[in-house]
């Protein structure tokens, strides 16, 4: 079994013997990483040079405006001040100066100071900061190192009265603000840009260079050993293509010479799964900042928003656990590129529609098709990678498809949060379908039509339902662990972050931002978190330490629910996931080996999955309702707590029931 | 061939009904033509409530005739006037300020059909509080023949604006403990005091008999010994009367003075004041007088209300005077009086 960072995400593939070098099954090896160095280089070289080309252009406008603007300012607070002398207020006794440039700070936030002055510089009103702050800053010289960019309006007064200035002070720091305020916008999308450059390059090398060259040493091999049996089959138009065709002809006209009857030898393209895993999740994903607020709103007239996007995420959820292995059941008989590409179009249908639903019903029935295709193309990519793969290189396919999985679990919150934030939750949606869509295509370049579906995904049987009754600690650890794990993921993740995150003000994009953090922490820690289970031995505690960190950061959370406090939490989540998630999997074919030698380990970890995927599609449900009854913040107060009291059943309980009952998990 | 009469008639006589039907006058609809008859009687002669009054019928091309029973601030003068009234009924009466109104219609719950007009529909203005002196029934009920119109900003609102002018955490109160209006609103505004984060230092005169003008200034004396940041004026008849008085006792004790009315700012010396403007108050009365005698709705159906927009007056020759210039922000909204 491979670490995933969405575990919503995760394969039932058999778990290979311990000792297995896990790092090697998340990041690519060799000569790859020279690859990613340099896309990374030449990436960060462009967008460094574009970014300050772009800042210098932006700073040049930027200064026009900023004196249009203050001059504007400068010309309403002269009129105030002429207002108040024509009504006869003396002008050292007019008062409330520092309330108005307060009041254009509001509208204006570089805005730093104003003052009246008199012709000789004299303070008379100041606002902003201190006069004597204001006076060394108007007496500093002028140019374009100094902290503010000073305007000034003259206000000619009656006859017999000296003139005085109105004089406005503005931060130098704006100029770069276009920058600094995308700072975060520039940064997540120079890491997407890297991602996606590095898997498209991934992809290119792998299908024009990598496949062939591997398949033309096995073929040069086989010549070098007199067999002349191969032939070069993995096509390609470039020129290592042309030089095996040669290789090729003289193989046939040898082969002829010593009777042989050569075969034409090619890899399976293995890789496209990788990208094709990635879009389908990624569809899916981009939306997730913004989807409690969304479905809210559509289902608003129907009964209360809340409740109503609780009931549309748990549809979703449910129907994906469903799916899933009702899928596997039919995988052999449809394959898994026509498998694909149902699941990729009914995903694509799905997104549209959530895109213009208009109430409950028709949203309901969008996201459970949604639901469907994503459980879909989920089992067709986990099967094509079963069938396309051997025990050999099983664990590297897995892999594969995984980090396609994790990449978009990272990207898609992040993009997806920006890219609402300045067109809108429909467009959103319909980037998802176009997504899912472009998904549909590639399936036809990148999923090998030779191989067809013979080994179907585990699946819950009823043997494996029987084992786990029999098996009070396996029923422990579903119950205690498992399940509330993806209902807190579910409930606190999908639903509670993102709305209270909204409500409280956050835009979409740092809302996405949080919940990249998520994915973002478990793809860290994942790696160190799995080599400390397996080094000492002891799945159970590390199960007890992921629920412990749950509850930890939810409590913080709901205890002081500030936006820099849910980074923490949905933080110390990733962590808590990727520290519980392998280890409840270890742990599952620890406690259930007399049933495992007999069946194997798939149907336990289908069992396992079905379990926990139902206890995610709970958690919108139980969060919306907790948010209608005690209001949001009260409601992660309480996941928190359903956490503590979880990990501490299971930590009580785990090692004071009776083992397995070898018998009863043995019936074939 | 016979032709009987009788079915003619019956569909005559039934056309007639719906046509009576619809066109009857409801309730205090008129049902004459001509001008409307409306009785006013007045606390001191005609107001700028009754210019506006005026005004609406005449913009509205509406005939009034208006006969005006002016009390001179002698509110014995109201039962002679009653049955003046009685014995030649006017369409509608309009009664100025909370004596004159309360000596009308009475109480909500304690009228005397003997002493209070009962059959004629009463529509009042310039009544502080209505519903605390019992002039207007509580919430949930009506009176039949009584609506009106009230002049005073929300309390909350008035605090704000004296807020807006100058910080202000005692307001000192020098008010008529004999007139029922002044007396709630000086205990509604303690209670606000308490959410608001203000204290109210009272200065109730009349405790032991009528009330003097002497006794205003030693009062102000008071309050500014006390440390009140500011003197509010509220609708209170006697201190309206004698508001002079008090504005210069604050003068002399450099306390401004702020008013829920109109007048205290426009034609007196107080500071500052959030009010209704008179004439705006006379056209809401107007507007239910048309209601109830054209529209043919009855009293009890018409709410009683205030404005929805108020006037911040600031007098600058007192704000001179005291040196306490209106802040900058305040020039923006505030009508300037010099």
């Amino acid at each position: 079994m491979t670490l995933s960072a969405n575990p919503d995400t995760k394969t039932d593939t058999p778990a290979p013997a311990h000792g297995g070098n896990i790092r090697s099954r998340l990041f690519p090896k060799g000569t790859i990483w020279i690859l990613l160095l340099f896309s990374t280089i030449s990436l960060c070289i462009a967008l460094v040079g574009i970014s300050w080309r772009a800042a210098e252009l932006a700073r040049a406008d930027l200064q026009t405006e900023i004196r249009e603007k203050a001059e504007i300012e400068a010309r309403v607070l002269g009129e105030k001040i002429e207002n108040a002398l024509r009504l006869g207020i003396p002008l050292r006794e007019i008062v409330g100066f520092e309330a108005v440039v307060y009041q254009l700070r509001d509208g204006d936030p570089d805005l730093v100071f104003a003052a009246i002055t008199d012709m000789g510089g004299d303070i008379l009103h100041a606002g902003g900061l201190p006069s004597d702050e204001i006076a060394t800053a108007l007496t500093a010289p002028s140019g374009n190192d100094t902290a503010y960019i000073v305007t000034r309006l003259n206000l000619p007064r009656a006859e017999g009265h000296d003139d005085i200035e109105v004089v406005l002070g503005h931060a130098r720091a704006a100029l770069m603000r276009p920058v600094t305020d995308n700072l975060y916008d520039i940064a997540i999308i120079f890491i997407i840009t890297l991602a996606l450059s590095f898997e498209l390059m991934l992809l290119v090398l792998t299908v024009n260079v990598a496949l062939p060259v591997r398949v033309a040493r096995k073929v040069l091999g086989n010549v070098r050993d007199r067999k002349f049996t191969l032939l070069h089959g993995q096509s390609t138009h470039d020129e290592i293509g042309q030089f095996m065709e040669r290789i090729n002809s003289l193989i046939n006209t040898t082969a002829k010479k010593v009777g042989t009857h050569p075969q034409r030898e090619r890899e399976v393209k293995l890789i496209g799964v990788r990208m094709l895993a990635f879009m389908f999740v990624l569809a899916e994903e981009l939306a997730r900042p913004i989807m409690p607020a969304f479905f809210s709103q559509v289902t608003s007239h129907s009964i209360d928003g809340q409740l109503g996007a609780g009931v549309v995420m748990a549809v979703h959820l449910l129907m994906v656990a469903l799916a899933m292995p009702i899928c596997s059941l039919f995988q052999e008989q449809v394959g898994s590129l026509r498998m694909y590409l149902c699941g990729a179009f009914l995903a694509t249908l799905g997104l549209i529609g959530t895109a213009f639903a208009v109430g409950i019903w028709d949203l309901v029935l969008w996201r459970a098709l949604s639901g469907i295709g994503y459980a879909t193309t989920f089992v067709a990519c986990q099967s094509y990678v079963l069938d396309a793969t051997n025990d050999s290189n099983r664990t590297q396919g897995t892999a594969m498809m995984v980090s396609g999985i994790m990449l978009a679990d990272i990207c898609g919150p992040a993009i997806g949060g920006i890219a609402a934030g300045h067109f809108g939750p429909d467009m959103t949606f319909i980037a998802g379908a176009t997504i899912a869509f472009l998904a549909v295509l590639l399936a036809f370049f990148l999923m090998d039509n030779m191989v067809r579906g013979k080994t179907p995904p585990p699946i819950p049987t009823r043997a494996a339902l029987r084992a786990m009754l029999g098996n009070r600690r396996l029923q422990v650890l579903i119950l205690f662990a498992a399940i509330p794990a993806k209902l807190i993921l579910s409930g606190f993740l999908y639903y509670l972050t993102p709305m209270i995150l909204l409500q409280s003000g956050a835009t979409t994009a740092e809302t996405g931002r949080v919940i990249m953090l998520y994915g973002l922490v478990a793809i860290l820690t994942g790696w160190a978190a799995a080599k400390w289970t397996d080094k000492n031995q002891n799945e159970t505690r590390a199960v007890g330490i992921g629920g412990g960190l749950t509850a930890a950061g939810l409590l913080l959370a709901g205890w002081l629910p500030e936006y820099a406090l849910f980074a923490v939490a949905v933080a110390l989540l990733g962590l808590a996931q990727a520290t519980s998630i392998p280890a409840q999997l270890s742990a599952s074919l620890k406690l259930s080996k007399d049933f495992t030698k007999d069946h194997g380990t798939g149907p336990v970890l289908a069992v396992l999955r079905l379990a926990e995927r139902l206890g995610g599609a709970a958690g919108p449900l139980l969060a919306a309702g907790l948010t209608l009854l005690v209001g949001t913040t009260h409601a992660v107060l309480i996941f928190g707590a359903f956490a503590a009291v979880s990990v501490l059943c299971f930590e009580l309980l785990i090692g004071h029931v009776p083992a397995e009952q070898k018998n009863e998990g043995g019936t074939k | 061939m016979t032709f009987s009469l009788l079915p003619a008639f019956r569909l005559l006589g039934i056309l007639v009904a719906i046509a009576v039907s619809i066109f009857a006058p409801a309730a205090y609809a008129q049902s004459q033509p001509g001008p409307l008859k409306i009785a006013m009687i007045l606390w001191r002669g005609e107001t700028n409530v009754e210019q506006g009054f005026r005004a609406y019928f005449d913009e509205n091309n509406i005939p009034v005739d208006l006969t005006i029973h002016d009390v001179a601030r002698d509110l014995s003068r109201v039962p002679a006037i009653i049955d003046q009234i009685r014995k030649d009924p006017p369409d509608l009466v309009y009664t100025w300020g909370t004596g004159i109104t309360s000596a009308v219609v009475g109480k909500y719950d304690a009228v005397d059909p003997a002493q209070n007009i009962t059959d004629l529909p009463v529509v009042y203005v310039m009544v502080s509080s209505p519903w605390k002196t019992g002039i207007a029934a509580p919430a949930g009920q009506s009176r039949p023949n009584v609506t009106g119109a009230t002049h005073i900003a929300p309390l909350a609102a008035q605090i704000n604006a004296i807020r807006a002018y100058r910080p202000m955490d005692k307001l000192g109160v020098v008010y008529n403990s004999r007139e029922d209006n002044s007396v709630s609103n000086v205990a509604d505004l303690t209670e606000l005091g308490r959410e608001m984060g203000f204290e109210v230092l009272a200065a109730p005169l009349g405790s032991d008999g009528e009330p003097s003008q002497d006794d205003i200034p030693p009062a102000v004396a008071e309050l500014a010994r006390k440390g009140a940041d500011i003197l509010y004026i509220g609708p209170d008849n006697f201190i309206g009367n004698y508001r002079d008085t008090l504005t210069d006792a604050g003068f002399a004790n450099g306390l401004a003075a702020f008013s829920a009315t109109e007048l205290e700012v426009r034609d007196g010396h107080a500071m500052l004041g959030l009010v209704s403007r008179y004439e705006l108050v006379g056209r809401l009365a107007a507007s239910k007088v048309e209601q109830i005698l054209i529209d043919g709705i009855s009293p009890a159906d018409i709410p009683v209300e205030t404005l929805d927009r108020f006037s911040y007056l600031i007098r600058l020759s007192s704000a001179r005077k005291l040196k306490l210039y209106p802040p900058l922000s305040l020039l923006d909204y505030a009508e300037v009086i010099e």
